[in-house]
């Protein structure tokens, strides 16, 4: 059965099951009053799409009456907002927005209390977090910042439901895909009789949805496959019902219709959505279901879908479509498109609706409809739409449109047709057909074409010129030769692109000769730059070395219009003949030529350059020796590493800076011995550059490592300080007991400095228990005597961070000598956790040493900004608590722009306090505009109460403006 | 509101650093680089076809580049073109050498502009179906050209201009900036070399492709020229959401459209779906299959070698991201940032014998660069149109939405001639490229 049958048999079942209903229908008339409650949703949801569906399904029972209550739009009066709920058996909610006014919710809580009907849709269960009352009405709710506060999560574990109260977040779901529902309660009304077992169209799955959860029963769950993203491993109860006083509520958590998502939606046309909502909805209504189960219900295995609402035929929207103008809705649009896309498989119904398109041409429709029509011809048309579009064709107002289709459409009539109509018409008209003909590059229209050229019409005679260049056979090429000597001014420059693009073309189709001869021809000093460019690219093409001879020639002489171009070239001609002409003429050039050569050179590496960019490292012009240090990059020999190193050693600035970076490129195997040699043997300054390469070039093997080792020892400051710097990138975690050596060693303060950096940073690339810094540190700390060294050691420990340092760091605090105190104070506030947050404050609390409280006083503070598992309104505290130990304006400041990363109305408050500091209230001010982006969603009012405080405490024009706009955003 | 967000949001960032001393305006720090080679006698004079909001901040950036002079810009808008031509004759106003600088022009046709034999080069940022007609049109002229992304409308739109940028030797650099970001280019780098093992699956955080134009007519304004903002797409009422009034500091939403843009999967694809090429080696090949998921919508591709690229829809900003799964870790990259699992992979320094990428820091330096030495920029007109032409299959894929196979090396689809058909897109009269 191909595709269209089948969905000619799903349609058969859809009027079947109306059929059905009808019969429903006809026994009564609809006597159940429902309400759809909606006009909000949040950002991913689209209440306008999906409310009439529900709407549309309720109807289709035969069963309701359906009215609906659309609220304000966000922001313009919700507290107006009072659906008669009493009025109706059952209130259908696809609602997620501003909460009612207390008048309305006291309405609702009444309603159902007394024994109306409620069914919850979808996202509906996200809406209202705060509302107790609505929370024990839907049972169950995910997001809006639920959590384990809100209540239990449903479980069904071993055959039964459990409530598990396990801490988190309430809600989240994998994304959209088919799933199983299982039904759990069979004898409930609404589940009594459906298969145990059925695949659920594309949606989200819902879990860990959390509530009051009472008197709550669940009749489904599907299991959420912990594979996918969000998945649970739990089965999540997917359709409930709750009875909340007299009132019944139904609960499915199915259905989900994106923001941008338009019908169909999968999610809302699987019958087993559809079904179950609408037996929901009659038994919260009534408590009972008089609805049969249909034959298209979904098996365990297969999903079944019906297409929303009922579907016209072809004919019916193509009625509809003919007065449609643009800005309309494109629903029946829409709907033609689909049945297009699903014929697909079936040539005779493509065929049938060509034949309705054409037909539809032929009608007096709207342009609009008719140019929608045209779009789709021009896919699925064939020469069975030429006739109807022919005469379109020749009309002004049609034309483009009749193009549109007829440009795609395969075949010989078409091109007849757009010959015939050549003559017919004149203008913009005309000059679109050229270009048609030019696109399907039409060979027998060259006739008429060739004419053209001369058309008193400049529009017409360029469109011609460019057309016969795109046809591009012989005759077109002659044409064109003739027209360039023929014509002049702008239509001469069309007609020489077009001759250009004609010999790409015969190029292309591998006639050289008649190529090249185009190209020579134009290769003219009476023409325009760009076609002299683009002939003499054509040479290279055809004939390299014809080119060569052209290109040298430039480069020799004065033409300086052809030489970018030239040099250009360069680049593209095979062979080595013209990198050793062209490196020939470097010297001759002028400072912006010998550049552009150079950067040639280097996108083709050929040695025969060699000698010449050496010597250009050594140019007048910077520009040139740069260029020609980046060209070096290229070439990894010993003598180049020997170069480069030398002039990174010697210049400074960009021309240094392009000899680094060259040297840390070179590849090739005599690189390394060299630059290995050159440390043990050159002088000082050389073997820093080359030192420092081993670590940018990553050089990380173990001889490099040895030769490392020694340099750090060397006679010469720098090499060693170099050498210590560069061991941080190759030194292995293993090897700090050399580093200690070093460190005992080391003959001045900044030696010290860099290798406690080095020993910091090559022990924090331990992955792992038990870090062998941190031990062969705590092993050396039992030996050494000398302060200078244990204090360093310490600092070590902190930069390190490893928990294990952090005992020897705390008994150093109570060391008898105050360096080591210091030291410690300095380590413990580098440490990069949050472990000496109370170490670091009973400091700052009680020395009496102002450098101590200092340092302890910032790593404090720099420590509470840190991650951690901490609630917002702890942080707070914490900060409040430093605010205290502050002893001056500048370290207040660093606390509030610290304070402005936490998002809580507790943070906000405590930077409000601030405004009434003079000295403080511009950074209080901008840490509350900050905070403020995160509670303006939490804490609307009282974030634009206390934003107001901005206003009226701190005069800047700037910032008062910023306040506004914030206000006003959340107003 | 959107826009005064943007500003507060871009002033936080520079008021609560380290400790917030000052309270100042948002001042956009200007690069200067290559210094060393430009001379002021070697300016490269400017014209801007298309100034709205990106053409604005393009001409913005390049204000503030070395070397470079603005001298013309055009608009179909009568008003963004005036604000482009006042922007830059202020910032040359407040120069020390402002004796040398003759004023800026300002064009309703951007064929005058062009035909303007003393402009080097152009930067076109107009809606996307007007790319294709005025990048060949000044390769014609000789100039050379940065182009915002991506390139084309269509994919043989994208090929032609390769063949007449490449017919005129143009310097053409393609807007996909993300090439010249090093997080990009250092992912990248990792991937090529095997750092996360032989790549599996590649996702891309971004949205879905355009609709069909739905907006009703609205009264043309009068400092628009509709007709020549429509240009080559088939005629269609003026909406103002097409073309928002200049007092609308927003990315506008022409692209939404399919007869103007591409939707999201031209506009992010030409940022995302390029780096995945650029990572798999692929600028100068593509994918071989592209499918959407059973019920999704979210386009997916293969290449040759089985490596899996899908679209994920993104929630929020910070899932704009691009996620590499290779045999032996992943990388996901964002624009502010970069994971990487093992987690030390982030340090991971490239030897002498990896594979490294063309380095450019500056995506407008580059091409100023690439025009004084005539070389390649880093995304060089090849490479736009092959990271187009991904898109363009892809959105193929979302109008006939069924799985189509397709021959990178031909450019065609296998075996769906009808799908072929939607590789080109007829222009209304006079337009042709």
């Amino acid at each position: 059965m191909n595709r269209w049958n089948k969905i000619l048999t799903i349609w058969l079942t859809i009027v079947f099951c109306f059929a059905v209903f009808g019969k429903i229908a006809s026994a009564e008339e609809p006597s159940i009053k429902a309400l759809i409650v909606t006009g909000q949703t949040n950002q991913w949801h689209n209440w306008q799409v999906s409310s009439p569906i529900l709407k549309e399904l309720l109807e289709q029972t035969g069963l309701f009456e359906v009215d609906t209550a659309i609220s304000p739009p966000v922001g313009e009066g919700i507290e107006n907002f009072k659906p008669q709920f009493a009025d109706y058996q059952v209130v259908v909610l696809d609602y997620d927005g501003e909460l009612w006014s207390e008048q309305t919710r006291a309405a609702f809580v009444e309603y159902v209390k007394s024994g109306g009907g409620v069914v919850i849709y979808h996202s509906t269960d996200n809406a209202f977090p705060d509302w107790k009352q609505y929370n024990e009405i839907i049972g169950l709710g995910g997001w809006g910042e639920r959590d384990e506060k809100s209540g239990p999560m449903v479980r069904f574990r071993d055959g039964k439901v459990v409530f598990d109260n396990s801490p988190g977040k309430a809600g989240s779901h994998p994304p959209n895909h088919e799933y199983q529902v299982v039904i759990r309660d069979k004898e409930h009304p609404i589940t009594k009789g459906l298969p145990e077992k059925w695949m659920h169209a594309s949606d989200e799955l819902y879990g860990q949805l959390r509530g009051p959860a009472k008197n709550l029963t669940v009749l489904a769950t599907a299991y959420s496959d912990p594979a996918r993203k969000s998945g649970t491993g739990e089965h999540e109860p997917i359709l409930f019902t709750i009875n909340y006083g007299q009132g019944r509520v139904f609960h499915t958590v199915l259905g989900h219709v994106g923001a941008k998502d338009s019908p169909p939606i999968p999610s809302m046309d699987c019958v087993g959505f559809i079904v179950t909502f609408q037996r929901g909805a009659e038994w919260a209504a009534t408590g009972e279901v008089t609805q049969k189960i249909p034959e298209d219900f979904p098996t365990a295995t297969e999903v079944r879908m019906r297409k929303s609402g009922k579907r016209l035929s072809l004919d019916e929207l193509l009625q509809k479509i003919a007065g449609y103008e643009f800005g309309q809705s494109r629903e029946n649009l829409t709907a033609v498109e689909e049945i297009v896309r699903e014929s697909y498989e079936s040539e005779q119904q493509r065929k049938e609706i060509e034949s309705r398109f054409v037909e539809f041409l032929r009608s007096d429709a709207t342009q609009a409809s008719k140019q929608f029509i045209c779009k789709h011809l021009s896919i699925i048309g064939s020469e069975e739409a030429v006739p109807v579009l022919a005469v379109m064709l020749t009309e002004p107002e049609t034309s483009d449109m009749a193009r549109y289709a007829l440009e795609r459409i395969p075949g010989a009539a078409v091109d007849e047709a757009l010959r015939k109509a050549l003559p017919e018409t004149t203008g913009k008209t005309k000059v679109g057909i050229i270009n048609t003909l030019a696109m399907r590059g039409d060979d027998k229209s060259v006739d008429s074409l060739q004419n053209l050229i001369y058309d008193g019409d400049e529009m017409t005679a360029s469109a011609a010129a460019a057309a016969l260049g795109q046809i591009a056979n012989s005759q077109a090429t002659e044409a064109l030769s003739q027209a360039r000597e023929k014509t002049e001014g702008k239509l001469q420059q069309a007609v020489l692109d077009a001759y250009l693009n004609c010999a790409d073309r015969l190029l292309a189709r591998g006639e050289q000769s008649e190529a090249l001869a185009i190209y020579e021809q134009l290769y003219t000093p009476d023409e325009l730059t760009p076609v002299r460019c683009a002939a003499l690219r054509g040479i290279a093409t055809t004939n390299p070395e014809k080119a060569t001879g052209i290109i040298i020639g430039i480069l020799k002489g004065d033409d300086e219009t052809m030489q970018p171009a030239a040099i250009e070239l360069v680049r593209e001609i095979p062979g080595t003949e013209i990198i050793k002409a062209a490196t020939a003429e470097l010297p001759n050039l002028s400072s912006v030529g010998r550049v552009q050569l150079l950067s040639a050179l280097a996108d083709r590496p050929d040695s025969a350059a060699l000698p010449a960019i050496i010597t250009a490292t050594k140019d007048s012009e910077e520009s040139v020796r740069i260029a020609a240090l980046k060209v070096l990059a290229s070439f990894g020999t010993a003598p180049t590493v020997v170069l480069l190193a030398h002039t990174a050693a010697s210049t400074d600035g960009a021309e240094q800076q392009a000899a680094r970076e060259s040297l840390y490129l070179l590849s090739g195997p005599e690189v390394e011995k060299a630059i290995r040699g050159g440390i043990v043997k050159a002088e000082p300054r050389v073997k820093v550059e080359l030192i420092r390469s081993i670590g940018k070039r990553g050089m990380d093997s173990e001889g490099n490592a040895r030769a490392l080792w020694e340099s750090a020892q060397d006679s010469d400051s720098n090499v060693r300080l170099e050498s210590i710097r560069t061991l941080r990138d190759i030194a292995r975690p293993k090897r700090v007991r050399p580093l200690i050596r070093l460190l005992i060693n080391a003959k001045d303060d900044t030696e010290l400095s860099e290798v406690e950096k080095t020993m910091i940073s090559v022990s924090r690339k331990y992955v792992g228990e038990e870090n062998p810094g941190t031990a062969a540190i705590l092993e050396a700390l039992t030996t050494l005597e000398e302060i200078r060294n244990r204090c360093a050691l310490l600092r070590v420990l902190g930069g390190i961070g490893d928990s294990k340092g952090l005992d020897a760091l705390r008994e150093a605090l109570e060391d008898d000598n105050a360096e080591i105190q210091l030291a410690a104070v300095r380590a413990l506030s580098d440490w990069p956790g949050v472990e000496a947050i109370d170490d670091l404050l009973q400091v700052a609390g009680s020395t009496s040493d102002e450098t101590k409280r200092a340092l302890a006083f910032r790593g404090v503070v720099r420590l509470i900004g840190l991650d951690s598992e901490r609630s917002a309104n702890e942080t707070v505290k914490l900060y409040k608590q430093v605010m205290n130990l502050a002893s001056n304006a500048s370290e207040k400041k660093m606390i509030l722009s610290k304070l402005s990363n936490v998002e809580s109305f507790a943070a906000l408050y405590l930077a409000s306090d601030y405004l009434k500091d003079e000295q403080l209230q511009q950074e209080a001010a901008v840490a509350m505009l900050k905070i403020a982006e995160s509670t303006r969603n939490t804490h609307p009012q009282q974030t634009k109460i206390l934003l107001r405080m901005i206003i009226q405490t701190v005069k800047n024009d700037y910032l008062h403006q910023q306040v506004q706009d914030l206000i006003n955003e959340i107003e | 509101m959107k826009d005064n967000k943007v500003n507060r949001r871009q002033f936080l960032k520079s008021a609560t650093g380290a400790a917030a001393t000052a309270i100042g305006f948002p001042y956009i720090v200007p690069s200067s680089v290559l210094a060393a080679e430009t001379a002021p006698s070697n300016l490269i004079t400017l014209g801007f076809i298309g100034v709205g909001k990106q053409g604005t901040d393009l001409e913005r950036a390049f204000l503030n580049e070395q070397g470079t002079r603005v001298v013309a810009v055009c608009d179909v808008d009568s008003l963004k073109l005036e604000r482009a031509r006042q922007i830059a004759e202020e910032h040359y106003a407040g120069q020390q050498d402002k004796s040398t600088f003759k004023g800026c022009d300002a064009y309703k046709d951007f064929r005058n502009l062009l035909s303007r034999d003393d402009i080097d080069a152009v930067v076109v940022a107009t809606p996307d179906h007007w790319h294709g007609l005025i990048v060949t049109c000044a390769a014609r002229t000789g100039k050379d050209i940065y182009c915002e992304k991506p390139i084309s409308q269509t994919v043989a739109e994208a090929r032609q201009m390769v063949k007449v940028v490449r017919r005129y030797g143009s310097i053409f650099q393609t807007g996909s900036m993300q090439r010249s970001s090093s997080r990009f280019r250092f992912t990248c780098e990792l991937v090529r070399n095997g750092y996360i093992g032989e790549v599996k699956t590649i996702t891309a955080g971004m949205c879905g492709p355009p609709m069909e134009c739905d907006l009703p007519p609205e009264p043309v304004p009068d400092y628009l020229d509709w007709d020549m903002w429509l240009g080559p797409a088939l005629w269609r009422p003026y909406n103002e959401v097409l073309s928002p009034h200049i007092s609308k500091d927003i990315f506008p939403h022409w692209r939404d459209y399919r007869d103007f843009g591409g939707g999201a999967t031209t506009d992010w694809g030409a940022h995302h779906f390029d780096i995945a090429q650029w990572a798999l080696d692929m600028d100068n090949s593509g994918p071989v299959e592209i499918y959407l998921p059973e019920g999704g919508n979210e386009i997916t591709y293969k290449y040759a070698n089985g490596v899996i690229l899908t679209r994920q829809e993104p929630k929020e900003w910070k899932d704009y991201t691009l996620t590499f799964v290779g045999t032996e870790g992943k990388i996901v990259v964002h624009r502010e940032y970069l994971n990487t699992w093992p987690d030390n992979l982030i340090n991971v320094k490239l030897g002498p014998n990896d594979i490294r990428l063309y380095k450019s820091n500056n995506h407008y330096a580059d091409w100023l660069q690439s025009i004084r030495k005539r070389s390649k920029p880093i995304c060089d007109v090849e490479i736009g149109c092959q990271t187009a032409i991904v898109c363009h299959i892809g959105n193929i894929v979302y109008e006939l939405k069924r799985p189509l196979k397709w021959n990178p090396e031909r450019e065609h689809f296998i075996d769906d001639p009808e799908a072929d058909r939607l590789l080109s897109r007829p222009m209304r009269s006079p337009w042709q490229l």
